[in-house]
């Protein structure tokens, strides 16, 4: 008796509570803030795991993680500041959709930082993984891994200042044939590729190459030890 | 290897009179430890700019008054005082010239001697700051030897960095201190080798902007760690 009023009513009532709660524990954490219209700023310091920062629309910054487990401190300022802190060693992969002027400052010790489609500022540090950043659009571009490829695919707007390092990994730019730009490249140990980009060269050693294109408006900085440095035409 | 006994032997080590097993310990070490590295970059440095500092030699009217007082006391003594003085205590016979003696200095000998004071009490506490792991004070690099104009600011700011993040990393997790310690031996070791080139081609403009280079990347690198908790 007690066996058939089990499988008859519990446990369908069971089935139905995991089928509902299921999909939240896969979401694992979810926080959103209202950010200015022109996207505010967003600082994210993250020890082990991805970070992706997409396009939103409207002003909402919205943080996501899958790892249910997830240790984040994500506050904002009363000046509309996001600040994300993942604590705890955990590997959190998280994924951010910020509005595509937010000013971006990200901190990874490990794991790939990857930013697409953004027009504000961005800084981002690494230690150990890619940087990836496409479809940019932005006047400052500071970034810089330790162990992994960086590579920089967008605008080169006048006025722009963009930097991009790495210590081990390749360096690579994907800019349009009419961009306008000063060139300072440098690799102490892995090669300069900028033949598919025509330019006066103020200075070419295997070491280093300085140059202009046009009038020079905006400065691109590649720098690397170890590895290459390939300079593209999109 | 303890770091204490490491940075108490850095000189030693640097003078090359350790004995071998003693110099591999210390360079396991060095290997694997950003601290130690740091010091040992820093004596590295200071003596070299101790060879570069110019030989004073004292003016020739001093020794001429040394020889003068000791004719004097000799004179006084009688001709055979020095050989009738061994007969004495040693020590007995020192004290008492030490006391019979008068000492008269010049206003530069004095002034020379008050420089050279400061300058002793300036090296010891130095070394003893250092030897501390405390990082925090003034950079007493010396910048007329700094290799480019921004070194003693970026070694300052290093130092900062580095003594705020030795006592921090013990709580870190062991993947993360070795990701920190990895990169700063890496980047220290580039940096040595930089520094190298930019002494032997002193102007060198490639060279310099290497050495900048790598100095931000290593303060890029502590900053980096310096944010996490």
């Amino acid at each position: 008796m007690k066996r058939i009023l089990w499988e008859k009513k519990l446990l369908p009532g069971v089935a139905l509570m995991g089928l509902l709660t299921l999909p939240a524990l896969a979401q694992g954490y979810n926080k959103s803030f209202r950010v200015p219209a022109d996207g505010g700023s967003l600082e994210v310091v993250h020890k082990i795991g991805s970070v992706s920062v997409n396009v939103a629309e409207g002003s909402t910054v919205t943080v996501t993680a899958r790892q249910s487990d997830a240790r984040i401190s994500a506050t904002q300022s009363s000046q509309g500041k996001v600040r994300i802190v993942v604590e705890g060693n955990a590997a959190i992969d998280l994924v951010i959709n910020a509005p595509t002027g937010t000013a971006l400052d990200l901190s990874c010790i490990k794991g790939e930082v990857t930013v697409r489609n953004m027009s504000g500022p961005i800084r981002v540090r690494n230690t150990e993984g890619d940087i990836l950043l496409s479809g940019i659009r932005s006047t400052r571009v500071d970034v810089g891994s330790s162990d992994g490829n960086v590579s920089f695919s967008g605008d080169v707007l006048p006025g722009g200042s963009y930097s991009l390092k790495s210590f081990s990994g390749h360096v690579s730019a994907i800019l349009p044939a009419s961009a306008d730009f000063r060139l300072i490249a440098s690799s102490n140990q892995g090669g300069i590729d900028v033949s598919s980009f025509g330019m006066s060269l103020n200075k070419q050693t295997d070491k280093q190459v300085e140059g202009t294109r046009g009038e020079g408006r905006a400065t691109v900085t590649l720098w690397t030890q170890q590895g290459t440095i390939h300079l593209k035409r999109r | 290897m303890d770091c204490r006994i490491v940075r108490n032997s850095l000189s030693n080590y640097l003078d090359g009179l350790l004995p071998g097993h003693e110099v591999k310990l210390i360079e396991n070490h060095l290997g694997e430890c950003p601290g130690c590295q740091v010091v040992k970059l820093d004596l590295s440095e200071i003596r070299i700019a101790a060879r570069e500092l110019p030989l004073h030699t004292p003016p020739r009217a001093l020794w001429v008054r040394i020889q003068q007082s000791i004719e004097a006391e000799l004179a006084a003594d009688g001709v055979g005082g020095r050989q009738a003085g061994k007969s004495q205590s040693g020590l007995a016979r020192w004290w008492a010239d030490l006391k019979s003696r008068q000492f008269t200095f010049s206003l530069p000998q004095l002034a020379g001697a008050g420089v050279l004071s400061v300058l002793l009490v300036g090296a010891i506490f130095f070394g003893a700051y250092r030897q501390d792991g405390v990082t925090t004070g003034p950079a007493l690099t010396q910048a007329s030897t700094a290799l480019i104009p921004e070194e003693p600011r970026m070694l300052e700011r290093i130092r900062f960095l580095t003594g705020t993040l030795d006592q921090r990393k013990a709580s870190w997790d062991p993947t993360i201190q070795k990701l920190y310690e990895g990169k700063l031996t890496r980047i220290n070791q580039k940096l040595e080798e930089c520094k190298q080139k930019l002494r032997e081609q002193p102007g060198n403009k490639e060279h310099e902007q290497m050495v900048r280079d790598l100095y931000n990347e290593e303060i890029e690198h502590l900053e980096l760690f310096d944010k996490i908790r």
